[in-house]
């Protein structure tokens, strides 16, 4: 009996635990949609309003028709998406020949090796390449930061499908080889079908990675390209932060990693972890 | 490979197809070096050369750097800015990181051990690793928000219940927490969901047996669950904690480095050395220094994982 | 020690009913094997015991203590795990020590005398000091036993440890547990759906079946006066022959009729079937006890065919030899009978061959004689 009393004195503990911690989880989602629906004058009152008095929706129509806010998602967009297409399409085949000619291409090393040199903080890539930039008049343009989010999108997708194709045995692909497929064949027909998940998970996840940038955004365009990352520092008018218009960009911009977080939960979990779990 | 077709009838034209396919492993893994080389390793050696050099003052055009060897290291190690951001970057992915994994296991634990239902404990999971997925620069937004001195939302909490406001983000080391609470917030999902998987893996009938042995809780925990969980907890700390040698877009937005240059980071000193002051030079040098000791934590990380699975297998 | 009373034992997962009602008294020292199918709900019932399960209804008591509603950690007992759940962390010393250090009493030393005792009883002392994760599946046995056997707790709780194991090792394990066991007068419950296993270690099977008990007894009992249909056929091997017979009675004399098959009964066995709710009537006979004659018993009652009968209470079946399975000293022949149908025999080895014809004779006493077809249905004699 008595242990069964403490089982439920620490049960009741641990729900404890996790009830105050899931407020504060929630509260600054909370807090941050509280915030986009208010005018900016019932913002940081005293005592702070729980919740909206009236749904104020202006700063909402703001981020999607203000040219500056709207285009600066457009930008994101596209700049998130380019750099997803090239650093998938080349990180798989990579990948790809990491985890199935692992010794010919190097093995271990050189694709630990490319790992590494997402480890370098980003400034150490800019430093040079903000002048490389200047001579082929890549500042400012999409085409830029396409190309310089390479640099951690492309290490992160071939280490992912390289994970991945791991996963699925080389005799499965042996088995199309004596069944009498070419390698592509073999590849198209049983390869591709495996791994079809983690891809995705990757595309996901390197778009996000891509999506949420911000420091090469910062150092290299926000003038003519302007990913919205550059966009909520800025938002001031006469030494008044906009506050309500910046929390309504931060619930528009982060609606689409969370759908994905919650369609993909437990692929990209395990990109999230660099394949240390699946779940 | 030759040997799967030798006794085929077929095993001619495979055998072809594989000499054929000789190449094919360099042409896939061709277009990936030679990007990685173009925007990564070339930016990065050139990064290392100009760390030895000087640029002209006032010069920002590129050209005409001068060699000087390690003065860029040496005025590195003796500089007091330097040196407060290697602090505080110390405390940041000291506390910070320990926070963090020590927070992120609890909740797992707890999530698996006390949570039935599927449907919430799969909420609780989302809503826990949901942040993550923002952009580092959003969170720092909203956490500046909440941390506002006077109006956020804390302090008037605060208020409500008669305490007295805090300048949350006004003071070196009350700052760095601010900002690294916001961080967890941000972060603890990945720890939460590495012990989370780990635990999910520990056989059911083992603790039916430590149950029968008649093992309390505790010892359950600390015989059974926590060493078995030990290695990915410090996979999770070193993942973490690889971040930090990064650590930029919540301290540009939440303090900025203030007040005054007490909240620097490292890699923020060197944005503003770089970007502000356009000590090209210095700005490498310091960036490199940092690289290096993230590519030793990674390093660390991945033999510390080859003999976990080693250990396992 | 204690024994072990179980009163109308229920658990219901959802709308699934593992146990249905279960009664059970183990005496104290005394070795109960659970034995039935998978699903039969034998490992619900010693999951129960062992605490790891809350019943829905009924009750639980060791000796006299009701123990129903005790998490495993307060009742004295130790379990041996199907899948042996030994801490794949920890070296065979310390996943022997662990349930001596959960006790919290003894010393250092005191551990150290009582592992090192036990590792020698069940030969685990070359491995020691090694990670249990690197052992053998022979060698994790010893270890899983010897965590359980190294407390002296009030019941000892098996669940199908050896399932796994070559036939070699799991004969020598069975016989190390039934020595230990009786060297130290354990109260053991031991569950397996291996017939074989149940017969050779239990002194008292429990044989189970849909979530209820059918029979009770020691293993003789069980194999010589089998309760129901279903325990004629599933203990003892190979499998009993069987024939679905229907009754006939006419002038005094009482007939089993199967196809072109009858068997007349003897005046006891006739007698035992007074009690039959109705025509049909299985017949069974175990193949250990059928023996090989090159022709049929002569016939003094009445001319009733050379197809079989047993005037004088014995049974015989016209066959043909098809298959000769060898099993070391004796041969498993599989024959052809009337009606198409399969007769198993047990005869020494070498005695026959393939195509051979002629008799299968079984005394009337071996016949098995249940009312119905059913495996339920109920033994008659």
């Amino acid at each position: 009996m008595a242990a069964a009393d403490r089982t439920s004195a620490v049960s009741l503990l641990g729900k404890g635990f996790l009830l105050v911690y899931a407020l504060f989880a929630a509260f600054p989602i909370y807090w941050t949609l509280n915030t986009a629906l208010k005018p900016l004058g019932s913002i940081n009152t005293f005592p702070p309003t729980l919740y909206p008095e009236s749904l104020d929706l202006s700063s909402f129509t703001w981020v999607l028709m203000n040219s500056r806010a709207a285009g600066s998602i457009i930008d994101s967009l596209i700049i998130a998406s380019g750099t997803t297409v090239l650093s998938v399409l080349l990180g798989s085949l990579a990948g790809y020949a990491f985890s199935r000619y692992g010794d010919a291409v190097g093995g271990e090393d050189v694709s630990f090796w490319l790992l590494s040199t997402r480890m370098f903080p980003p400034i150490a890539i800019v430093l040079p390449m903000f002048f490389v930039f200047g001579w082929f008049n890549l500042q400012d343009t999409h085409l830029g930061l396409i190309i310089l989010y390479l640099t951690f999108n492309l290490p992160l997708t071939t280490w992912l499908m390289r994970d991945f194709f791991d996963k699925i045995p080389y005799s499965f692909e042996e088995a199309a080889y004596v069944d009498g497929y070419s390698p592509f064949a073999a590849f198209r027909k049983v390869v591709f079908p495996l791994v079809r998940p983690g891809l995705i998970a990757t595309t996901m996840l390197a778009w996000v990675f891509a999506w949420n940038e911000f420091i090469f955004a910062f150092i290299i365009a926000g003038n003519d390209v302007a990913p919205y990352t550059t966009i909520i520092p800025t938002l001031v008018l006469s030494n008044q932060i906009l506050w309500n218009r910046i929390m309504a960009m931060a619930v528009v911009v982060t609606i689409p990693p969370t759908l994905i977080l919650i369609a993909f939960r437990r692929h990209i979990v395990e990109g999230m972890t660099l394949g240390v779990t699946e779940l | 490979m030759s040997t799967i077709g030798e006794n085929l009838p077929r095993a001619p034209a495979i055998k072809e197809r594989l000499s054929n396919g000789r190449l094919i492993p360099y042409l896939l893994v061709g277009p990936t070096i030679l990007v990685v080389f173009l925007v990564t390793i070339g930016p990065l050696l050139w990064s290392l050369w100009l760390s030895f050099t000087r640029w002209k003052p006032g010069s920002i055009a590129f050209q005409n750097p001068e060699f000087t060897g390690v003065e860029n290291f040496v005025w590195l190690v003796t500089n007091e800015r330097f040196i407060a951001s290697v602090v505080n970057f110390a405390y940041y992915g000291g506390v910070g990181v320990l926070l963090q994994v020590a927070l992120g296991t609890l909740l797992a634990l707890a999530l698996y051990n006390h949570v039935e239902n599927r449907v919430l404990r799969v909420g609780l999971l989302t809503l826990f690793t949901v942040p993550m997925m923002y952009a580092p620069l959003v969170a720092g937004r909203i956490w500046q928000l909440l941390f506002l001195p006077g109006g956020g939302v804390v302090n008037g909490l605060l208020g409500t219940v008669g305490l007295t406001g805090v300048g949350w983000l006004n003071s070196r080391w009350l700052g760095l927490t601010s900002i690294m609470i916001a961080d967890t917030w941000q972060w603890v999902g990945l720890p939460l969901l590495i012990v989370y998987g780990g635990r999910a893996s520990l056989s059911e009938s083992m603790y039916e047996a430590a149950r029968v042995d008649g093992a309390s809780r505790w010892m359950t925990f600390r015989r059974i669950t926590f060493p078995q969980l030990r290695n990915l907890i410090v996979i999770a700390g070193l993942l973490r904690f690889m971040d930090a040698y990064k650590f930029f877009d919540k301290l540009f937005i939440m303090t900025g480095g203030g007040p005054g240059t007490a909240t620097e980071l490292p890699t923020y000193f060197a944005y503003l050395v770089g970007f502000q002051n356009f000590n090209i030079g210095q700005a490498a040098a310091l960036t490199w220094v940092l690289g290096l000791g993230s590519v030793v934590t990674l390093f660390l990380f991945w033999r510390y994982m080859s003999t976990v699975q080693g250990g396992t297998n | 020690m204690t024994g072990v009373t179980i009163e109308n034992l229920r658990k219901e997962y959802g709308s699934i009913v593992a146990t249905n009602d279960v009664s059970l008294d183990i005496a104290d020292g005394e070795l109960a094997v659970l034995v039935g199918p998978s699903g039969c709900g034998k490992t619900t019932t010693l999951r129960s015991i062992a605490g790891l399960e809350t019943p829905t209804d009924g009750t639980i008591a060791f000796g006299d203590a009701d123990v129903t509603n005790d998490p495993p950690q307060d009742r004295d007992i130790s379990m041996v795990f199907q899948n042996l759940a030994l801490y794949p962390h920890m070296t065979t010393f310390d996943n022997i020590a662990f349930p001596l250090q959960a006790e919290n009493n003894a010393s250092e030393a005191e551990i150290r005398e009582a592992v090192e005792s036990i590792a020698r009883d069940l030969d685990c002392e070359d491995f020691l000091d090694q990670r249990v994760v690197e052992l053998s599946g022979g060698q994790q046995q010893r270890v899983a036993l010897a965590r359980a056997l190294v407390r002296e707790p009030e019941v000892f709780l098996m669940d199908e440890p050896f399932s796994d194991l070559d036939e070699l090792l799991k004969r020598k394990l069975r016989s190390e547990v039934v020595r230990l066991q009786h060297e130290r007068e354990i109260t053991m419950v031991h569950v397996t759906h291996d017939q074989e296993e149940a017969i050779t270690m239990g002194d008292r099977l429990v044989v189970m079946n849909g979530g209820d008990v059918v029979q009770m007894g020691d293993p003789d009992t069980v194999f010589n006066e089998p309760a129901e249909l279903f325990v004629a056929q599933f203990i003892g091997s190979p499998q009993i022959n069987r024939f679905d017979c229907t009754l006939e009675r006419t002038s005094g004399e009482t007939t089993l009729r199967n196809g072109d098959l009858d068997f007349s009964l003897s005046d006891d066995l006739a007698a035992s079937l007074d009690g039959a709710g109705g025509e049909e009537i299985a017949l069974c006979v175990r193949p250990q006890h059928f023996s090989w004659a090159e022709r049929a018993p002569e016939n003094e009652s009445d001319g009733n065919g050379s197809d079989g009968d047993g005037s004088n209470g014995e049974l015989s079946v016209p066959v043909t030899v098809e298959v000769i399975e060898k099993i070391g000293t004796e041969d498993v022949v599989r024959c052809r009978g009337p009606n198409g149908s399969e007769v198993l025999a047990v005869v020494a080895s070498g005695t026959l061959d393939e195509g051979a014809e002629g008799y299968l004779r079984a005394e009337g006493a071996n016949a098995h004689l249940f009312d119905g077809y059913d495996e339920h249905a109920e033994r008659l004699n």
